[in-house]
């Protein structure tokens, strides 16, 4: 194919094959009427790029970006200012208890006088020094009334002793030594028969602590045979014979008029108690000096009617029981009038 | 004649001399006192 094209204006047509290498004009003729604009051709190879435009215009601000990444730590900052004392708390439960301590040193034990130490680091040997009128000490205790020590000291029964001795001798109202005392009464005496396995109580006041070294009673001339009586004393209860105190033990009465004694060492402390006379086997004639009150008289206890002159007194008490082995607690007592004289020597 | 008789102490036994009787004493009889006052 030719790159060229010659137009030959003075013909009447021209043919333009396509396809061909080549295009021949003939014949010259008249000129033919201008034919009608071809096809447009195929569109060119592009051309080379164009130079570079304008800057545009500066567009809108985009959207907010995401949140960046956590910063690195600050540095601490100034102290704050020191709050206000809170309010005291409730007390705290009690703590455990402790381990033990440690043992100590061993050691002489330090003492003050009267207790004194004489022994060693290891073993102590104390004692306590005796006392005297010029340095304290212990003091061994005394029953005695009558010791003129000055090493030792007074029980508190020593000291009583002491007392109602200081009372006899302040109110006089030592019993005399060697004379009998038995119930207070201005009656005279007289004689009476007392029946055996009975026990008769006769009353005794004893004003001040006193020691007795005999109790005894006396048969009347009336007393005929032989006989056994038990004699012995009993404690007051509320007015009456109560526990035994001493039973004395029994006599064996054989003659008439004739005081039968028995040897005792009693001591009596003030207060009332009861002689009581039993004669366990009572002799043909068991008459022993007595004591009767009078109608009007004075006895023991006196209830209203006796007041007026009536009835004899109440002088003392009765029991019937067997002493053969011994006397015991006083019971079922029945008030009577008249008593045997039953004494108790004063030492 | 007036007596006195004493036992020792616990009265009456018979394993023991005289049955415990450690003392018999005759007295006189007791005569009628005569107060007189003046």
């Amino acid at each position: 194919m030719s790159d060229l094209i010659v137009i030959q204006p003075q013909v009447s047509t021209v043919d333009v094959t396509e396809q061909v290498n080549s295009v021949v004009v003939s014949s010259v003729g008249v000129t033919g009427p201008k034919g009608d604009t071809g096809a447009t051709g195929p569109a060119g190879a592009t051309g080379a790029t164009g130079a570079t435009g304008a800057t545009g215009a500066k567009g809108d601000t985009g959207a907010t970006g995401a949140t960046g990444a956590t910063g690195a730590k600050g540095d601490q900052g100034i102290q704050g200012i020191q709050g206000i004392q809170g309010i005291q708390g409730d007390t705290g439960a009690t703590g455990a208890t402790g381990s033990t301590g440690a043992t100590g040193s061993s050691g002489v034990i330090a003492v003050n006088a009267p207790i004194t130490n004489s022994g060693t680091s290891t073993s102590a040997n104390l004692s306590v020094s005796a006392g005297s009128t010029s340095a304290a000490g212990i003091l061994q205790l005394t029953d005695s009334t009558s010791s003129t020590s000055t090493t030792t000291a007074a029980t508190p029964n020593s000291v009583k002793t002491a007392y109602d001795l200081s009372l006899i001798k302040g109110t006089n109202t030592a019993f005399y030594s060697g004379q009998y005392y038995k119930t207070l009464s201005n009656i005279a005496v007289s004689q009476a028969i007392f029946a055996g396995n009975r026990t008769n109580y006769s009353p005794i006041f004893i004003p001040t602590t006193t020691t007795f070294d005999r109790i005894g009673f006396r048969t009347s001339v009336a007393f005929g045979g032989t006989g056994s009586t038990r004699l012995g004393i009993y404690n007051d209860s509320a007015g009456k014979p109560g526990t035994v105190l001493l039973d004395a033990g029994t006599v064996s009465m054989t003659a008439a008029s004739t005081i039968y004694e028995i040897t005792i060492n009693q001591t009596l402390n003030a207060g009332f108690y009861w002689l009581a006379f039993n004669s366990v086997t009572a002799a043909s004639s068991n008459s022993i000096n007595s004591l009767t009150s009078a109608s009007g008289g004075l006895g023991l206890m006196n209830n209203y009617s006796s007041f007026n002159f009536g009835t004899a007194p109440t002088i003392g008490f009765i029991q019937s029981v067997n002493v053969t082995s011994g006397f015991a607690t006083a019971t079922s007592l029945t008030e009577i009038t008249t008593i045997p004289v039953v004494g108790v020597r004063a030492a | 004649m007036e007596k006195t008789i004493t036992y020792g102490i616990g009265g009456y036994d018979e394993s023991k001399p005289n049955n415990n009787i450690v003392e018999e004493i005759d007295t006189p009889e007791e005569t009628e006192r005569s107060i007189q006052y003046s």
